[in-house]
């Protein structure tokens, strides 16, 4: 049948490797790497799958710095047939109302897909929100905590959902947006052909103009968004850590213990 | 170090601040670790356990045991496999405590770093990513404000190995093959001799010469060194003292696993790292196209900086890892063999592969390299539509884990097998054998172990024809059998111009296969090297050589 899929997705910071300036409450950037936001990883091996399973198109969008360029290179890499990037100036400082809507009018502009796919969030604003924001703007129905696509019919499809006490099985129309948790396989390699038929495709940028975008709704213009703080939770204790192999460490751990009274044979 | 010449140097000793821990009991039941390796070989007796902080503190220890006839053992980190920081008796001495940076200096486009022995290299390569090393001077500045990063070429696969431990031993990484082994990479060292004096060692300035090594002594006479004499396989290498004549005296000293005097630090060459790699993973359906791909890699203009070796045993235990992970694994999913029930009997042979991008280079060459890597995987008989490849970080990354997780996951299975009898071990092989040969050495290990009933993987190191042959014994008959066949493999690798170990070194665990490369003259030059440095024979008693 062959279904047109998009995936959105941004690039984050490894917030793992993330640290906050503890005097002026922002996030320290210089020197982390920017990576793939691991829950739009899940969505794009999600649409690999389903692709692999129905057949159909791959495009993917971003919306971030040029370097952002990296991600979706990489989709390329993986079996993506299109790239966009929107990547203007109007575009920075954006919330996910500005977000959304300036993905909206992308979306609108190059082309009608029948699912269109977001990690259910990112990991460095932790919101949820761009993917419901994004259907409301399409007005299309959404299906949250996304972690399977069971079954693809004519019309509809069939996903797993995750809910607080277990699992749920929804039939959703085409098309729909979904957004995807992380608990599904990992996004896979890229095959040397992929790799060299991805040099074939380039990413398409785009800015307001191309989109017939109101800049006065975009970026920072277009963000009532206030962030007043971001801070650091205060620690209790303090935290010490223990380095070397597996052995060195478990004696250093005992040693700590013993120290503590809290070891004895 | 420019201010002074090679030679030999008082030093004035004492114990002030030093750590000292006494006592067999307090040792064996509160620092056992110190006492084995990653072989799981464990040492007894020890008397002391001493950690130096400085070279007058190591001078201090060695004057003092041949004052009271102590044997001296030198710990680092503990990961070698052949238990030669294993003490059995005397006194330990741990450096764990040297680790700092000393000093930095800049040599037309690459830096030389003075380390002590003690700093681990993940340390190292942390703080040379970060550019802090905590020094300070021109060269510094220098380091810092260069707009290349900087690599120290070895790459051992142990990262909490200390650096003065990876000298002594000469290690090797995946990367020996495009960087050559630690050896390459050291210009400087200072060893503390058993007379408690200093030898400071500058690369460049004391060579063989008619059969000795002379070196000056500061206010005395100088000491005349034989040279070893004897030749060693031209294969990678890592089995007896060094040997090639015009050699540095330096050279006699990496590699020496303890025995001629304690290394305190190392000046070591950092240089321009490439500014990007590739990586990837070609698949095969026969053995023979898979080295086929190796033999075409190594002679194309590919100049791979790494190629590995997976047999399909290898790619099982990963594919079994993999399912046991879960979906978070790193460890992607093995084409021909993921999602196949019944793969007991399945043909598939990975090689790893790795390239860089350098400093001038375009986009477009990266991408030709790519292709180029395409066609080889092809014309050797491969498939590159299910071969993986790795560009960005986070696939490189993976790849690593991919590499890494094997041997976890052999010695795994060994520990299990360890609890039905305690005697087992992995019997893993070191050998390596000259390019022309590798075909045969392969076929060789495949025909002999088809014939055998004994769990096996084969896997490594295979652009430098040198591969580990992991023997998973599950009892102890089959461990008997293991090392036989080691032994086997051994005679067959020396047979073909090669060597009985190409990376762990002898230690104390594979002294008998010394006497299969080398002659008994041969090892009784090497012990009369040590008789000169170490009259006594206090240091590292039982590493190469039988203990007295």
């Amino acid at each position: 049948m062959g279904l047109e899929i998009l995936v959105c997705m941004k690039q984050v910071p490894d917030t793992q490797k993330v640290k906050i300036d503890p005097e002026r409450g922002t996030l320290i950037r210089k020197g982390v790497p920017s990576i793939m936001n691991p829950f739009d990883e899940s969505a794009l091996e999600l649409a690999l799958e389903i692709k692999e399973a129905v057949g159909g198109r791959i495009t993917v969008l971003s919306m971030g710095i040029p370097d952002a360029e990296c991600i979706l290179r990489d989709s390329l890499t993986l079996g993506a047939e299109k790239a966009y990037l929107l990547t203007k100036g109007d575009f920075a400082g954006a919330d996910t109302l500005a977000t959304s809507y300036t993905i909206s009018r992308a979306i609108k502009t190059i082309g009608k897909y029948d699912l269109l796919l977001f990690g259910k969030q990112a990991i460095d604003g932790d919101t949820a929100q761009v993917g419901p924001e994004v259907s409301a703007y399409l007005d299309l129905p959404v299906v949250t905590f996304v972690s399977d696509v069971i079954k693809v019919e004519k019309r509809s499809v069939v996903v797993e959902r995750m809910i607080d006490n277990g699992k749920q099985v929804i039939k959703a129309p085409i098309p729909s947006v979904l957004t995807v948790v992380k608990a599904r396989q990992r996004l896979r390699i890229p095959t040397i052909d992929g790799i060299v038929s991805s040099f074939e495709r380039n990413v398409v940028r785009l800015g307001p103009d191309d989109i017939g975008a109101d800049i006065k709704r975009c970026g920072l213009k277009g963000s009532p968004t206030r962030v007043k703080k971001i801070f650091s939770p205060e620690g209790k204790g303090s935290t010490s850590y223990i380095e070397g192999n597996l052995e060195q460490m478990s004696a250093e751990f005992i040693d700590v213990l013993k120290h503590k009274g809290l070891y004895r044979r | 170090m420019g201010d002074y010449p090679t030679g030999i140097y008082n030093i004035n000793a004492h114990s002030d601040g030093m750590g000292i821990v006494d006592g067999e009991s307090r040792i064996r039941e509160e620092y056992s670790d110190y006492l084995k390796d990653e072989s799981n070989t464990f040492g007894s007796g020890v008397e002391k356990l001493f950690f130096p902080e400085n070279i007058k503190h190591v001078s201090y220890i060695v004057r003092e045991a041949q004052k009271r006839g102590k044997f001296i053992t030198i710990s680092g980190g503990r990961t070698g496999i052949c238990a030669g920081a294993v003490a059995e008796g005397g006194w330990l001495l741990s450096l764990e405590k040297m680790k700092r940076i000393l000093t930095l200096s800049s040599k037309s486009g690459s830096f030389e770093l003075k380390v002590e022995s003690g700093l681990r290299l993940s340390e190292l390569v942390t703080k040379v990513r970060s550019r802090e090393l905590g020094i300070e001077g021109s060269s510094m500045e220098r380091f810092i404000e260069s707009s290349q990063t900087f690599l120290y070429p070895p790459d051992p696969t142990e990262t909490t190995a200390m650096l003065g431990g990876t000298v002594a031993t000469n290690a090797s990484g995946a990367r020996t093959f495009y960087y050559g082994p630690t050896r390459r990479w050291v210009v400087g060292m200072e060893v503390v001799l058993t007379s408690g004096e200093l030898l400071r060692i500058r690369r460049g300035e004391v060579k063989e010469n008619n059969g000795y090594f002379s070196i000056r002594r500061e206010g005395g006479t100088p000491i005349r060194l034989p040279f070893p004499g004897y030749t060693i396989p031209e294969t990678k290498h890592s089995a007896g003292l060094f040997s090639k004549r015009g050699m540095d005296i330096i050279d006699l000293f990496i590699g020496s696993e303890g025995i001629l005097g304690i290394i305190v630090n190392v000046t070591i060459v950092l240089i321009p790292e490439p500014v990007s790699y590739i990586g990837g993973v070609g698949f095969f359906n026969s053995e023979k196209h898979a080295v086929d791909f190796v033999i075409n890699a190594r002679n194309g203009d590919q100049k791979p900086l790494a190629l590995e070796y997976f047999d399909s045993g290898s790619l099982l235990l990963l594919d079994e890892t993999r399912k046991i992970q879960g979906p978070t694994s790193e460890i992607p999913e093995i084409p021909y063999i993921s999602g196949i029930s019944d793969n007991t009997k399945i043909n598939v042979y990975a090689v790893y592969f790795e390239s860089a991008g350098w400093r001038g280079e375009k986009k477009d060459d990266m991408n030709e390299s790519i292709k180029k890597w395409q066609m080889l995987i092809e014309k050797s008989g491969g498939d590159p539509a299910v071969s993986w490849g790795a560009i960005s970080k986070r696939d490189l990354l993976r790849l690593k884990s991919f590499r890494h997780s094997l041997p976890e996951t052999i010695n795994k299975i060994i520990a299990q097998n360890k609890r039905m009898d305690p005697r087992i071990h992995k019997v893993g092989t070191d050998m390596a054998v000259p390019d022309s040969h590798l075909a045969e050495m392969v076929d060789f290990y495949r025909e002999t172990l088809d014939g055998e009933s004994l769990r096996y993987v084969i896997f490594g190191h295979i652009g430098n024809n040198h591969l580990h042959v992991n023997m998973i014994p599950d009892s102890h008959t089959e461990l008997e059998r293991a090392k036989k066949l080691y032994g086997m493999f051994a005679r067959k690798a020396v047979s073909l111009g090669g060597t009985v170990s190409a990376e762990h070194g002898i230690g104390k665990l594979k002294r008998e296969y010394l006497a299969l490369l080398y002659t008994r003259n041969e090892i009784q030059m090497m012990k009369t090297i040590k008789h000169v440095l170490d009259p006594k024979g206090i240091l590292t008693p039982g590493n190469m050589f039988e203990p007295h």
